[in-house]
This record gives structure tokens, sequence and C-alpha cells, in this order.
């Protein structure tokens, strides 16, 4: 479900994303953000063949997604954010990861976007380079 | 389970399964297209193919993409080229695979098990004569008395690496498997932070330093 912010173009999933990725590429130790590559492979590959680990069309490396209203896991309405990385491997892998996830989360907090209220931020190394 | 002698190198198949090319639009497979351009050799199929000349564009662009990040200080036997490593990338980013735990039980951090394969097999590689065939990882399941764990999704305890390796008579093969596993401990520690219960090492061929099969198999398991 999207919510059309009336003053932008853009909804706020799409503003939320705008402002996670930005964050998790600039933590030192991320090569890119998936698809960083795959999705350079502009025809040579066919958009049908990408799927993230859920089976559902891969779009950017960052998914956003509002928890339902009754989700018992976590607070009602809140937001989940997903991000997909590929690492460089100068670093330790779950350091890096959770350098993206602090980051990622203030960026969100900071933007006002989501009230105020932390999002959950789950972030996944699917590479290194 | 002895590997024939006559079929080449004796860990030369265990790697790549097929269905993890690539195939684009006209038939070829992507990773044909790029190696056959890499090595030099004219295919008059891709000269003419608007599918293949967009693959190469790309295999050029993604190599810069690929050149610029890459750290070339770290210190690995790099004996990929460059077509293999982004191969590796591409296919992890399109077919990813299940997902494992990084860190501890209350963190958020995940990695695909192909990403971390890779990194173990070659940590396990660094010895001399050990070339990796199989590495599977795989979450433990929760003992009965456990609490049940704090988040949903996948289990988030450590996990179990069953790895299967071709290697030479140097050492005697238990100390071969105990070096391996010691290889595969530390990386997953240092390298990912991914905490291991169990290393299962399987010995499915012994070759002599010349590449010849001895022909044996051992199978030893993480106690």
């Amino acid at each position: 479900m999207t919510q059309q912010d009336p003053g932008k173009g853009r909804t706020v999933e799409e503003r939320l994303s705008g402002v996670a990725a930005p964050a998790a590429l600039a933590v030192p130790g991320v090569a890119f953000l998936r698809p960083g590559l795959a999705g350079l492979l502009r025809g040579a590959v066919p958009s049908a063949m990408r799927r993230d680990p859920d089976g559902r069309p891969d779009g950017t490396g960052v998914r956003v997604e509002r928890r339902p209203a009754a989700d018992a896991a976590g607070p009602a309405g809140g937001w989940t954010i997903s991000v997909h990385v590929v690492l460089r491997r100068n670093r330790r892998a779950v350091d890096v990861a959770r350098a993206v996830r602090i980051a990622v989360t203030e960026a969100v907090v900071g933007s006002g976007l989501t009230d105020t209220v932390a999002p959950e931020v789950a972030v996944t190394v699917t590479g290194f380079v | 389970m002895a590997v024939n002698a006559n079929s080449g190198p004796p860990y030369e198949n265990v790697r790549q399964t097929a269905d993890d090319d690539e195939q684009l639009p006209c038939g070829r497979l992507l990773s044909q297209v790029w190696e056959n351009w890499e090595e030099g050799r004219a295919d008059p199929h891709t000269d003419g193919c608007p599918y293949c000349a967009a693959a190469l564009d790309d295999l050029r662009q993604l190599g810069r993409a690929v050149e610029e990040v890459r750290d070339t200080g770290f210190e690995e036997a790099d004996t990929a080229t460059l077509t293999q490593r982004v191969m590796d990338v591409v296919r992890l980013e399109l077919r990813p695979g299940r997902t494992l735990p990084l860190g501890e039980p209350d963190d958020d951090t995940w990695i695909i098990e192909a990403a971390a394969a890779r990194t173990l097999r070659a940590a396990a590689e660094l010895l001399p004569g050990v070339r990796v065939g199989s590495c599977r990882i795989s979450p433990l399941p929760a003992s009965a008395d456990e609490s049940p764990p704090p988040q949903r999704g996948p289990l988030r305890g450590p996990v179990r690496v069953r790895l299967s390796a071709v290697v030479t008579l140097a050492r005697p093969l238990q100390e071969t498997a105990d070096r391996i596993r010691e290889q595969v401990r530390e990386a997953a520690d240092s390298a990912l932070g991914m905490g291991v219960a169990a290393v299962d090492v399987t010995i499915t061929d012994i070759v002599d330093d010349a590449g010849e099969d001895e022909g044996a198999t051992w199978e030893g398991a993480d106690r």
C-alpha cells in the first residue's frame, strides 16, 4: 500500500528509499547496493529473471514496506527497510552490515519521513567484489 | 568415490553447475560470450548479434565498475579473471539463494549462503594441495528447550558448514581435514563474523602433486 504525498511526485516509500540508499552506500566497505551490477545489464538479462530471495521481482537494493497495523512483532504501522549490499573485502562483513543498519536508521529517523519512529532495518550481504 | 583420471584435471568439474549460467535471448550463454571476448576467440555469431554486443558492452562497463571499487590491497591469491569475478557477483545477484545469519542472534544482519561459501572456500584453498568442491552452510535447528527466537524469520544461531575437498597426501588426511576446519572457522570469524557450530569435511578424492588420481574416499566429521 503506498501513500501519495500531495506536495511531491514521489511516494513515501520512494522517498524513504532515496534516503536509505545513499546512507548505505556511504558506509565504508560497501561497494554496491544490489542489483549494483546486474542492474547494469540492460539488454543481456531479461528483467523477469531477476528475483530477490523471496521470489519477488528485484527493484533496487533497498526495499521499503509498511508493517500491517495488526502485526504483533513490531509497532503498528511502522516501516521495514531491507537493504541488500555487495561489500568490498577490506572489512569484516558483519561490521559493515551493522554500520549500514545504523547509518540507514539514522538517516531515516533524521529525515522525519517516519515521524521519527525508528524503522526496522535488515541488511543482507549478497556478495563481495 | 574415485574420479576417472581420463576426465581431465580431477577438480575441474566440481565448481560450476549448468543452471548457474545465464542465457541471452539469442541462445548464447552470457558467460561464454564474455569469456570468448576476454580470450580473443572470434565468434561470427557474436559479431552480428545485438544481444551479444549489448552483453559485451555491459561487461566493459561492469569491469570498470568493479575495478573502481575493488580493494587492490587485499592479499588474496587472485587467480580469478575479471570475467569470473564479475560473473560471480552477477550470478549471486540474479539467483541469491538462502540467507544465513551474520553476527549475534539479536542482529538483523544476514548474508547469502553463496557469498559466505565463497569466502570459506577461498580460505580453505589457501592450504597447499586443497581444492574445495561443494561448500554448503545451513542453520542448525533450535534445540527443544530454547525460548522462541526474538524476531520473525529464519533462525539466527551458529551454522553448520559442510565442505568437500580434493587433497594431496602432503600431510596425513586427518591433519589436512583439521587444517581445513581451522581455515574455515578462522575465515568465518575474521572475514565474515558468522558463528560456526560445526564444520564437516569430506575428502572426496586424493591426488598426487602431479594431479593424478589416487582413488580413495575419506570422511571426517567435526566432534
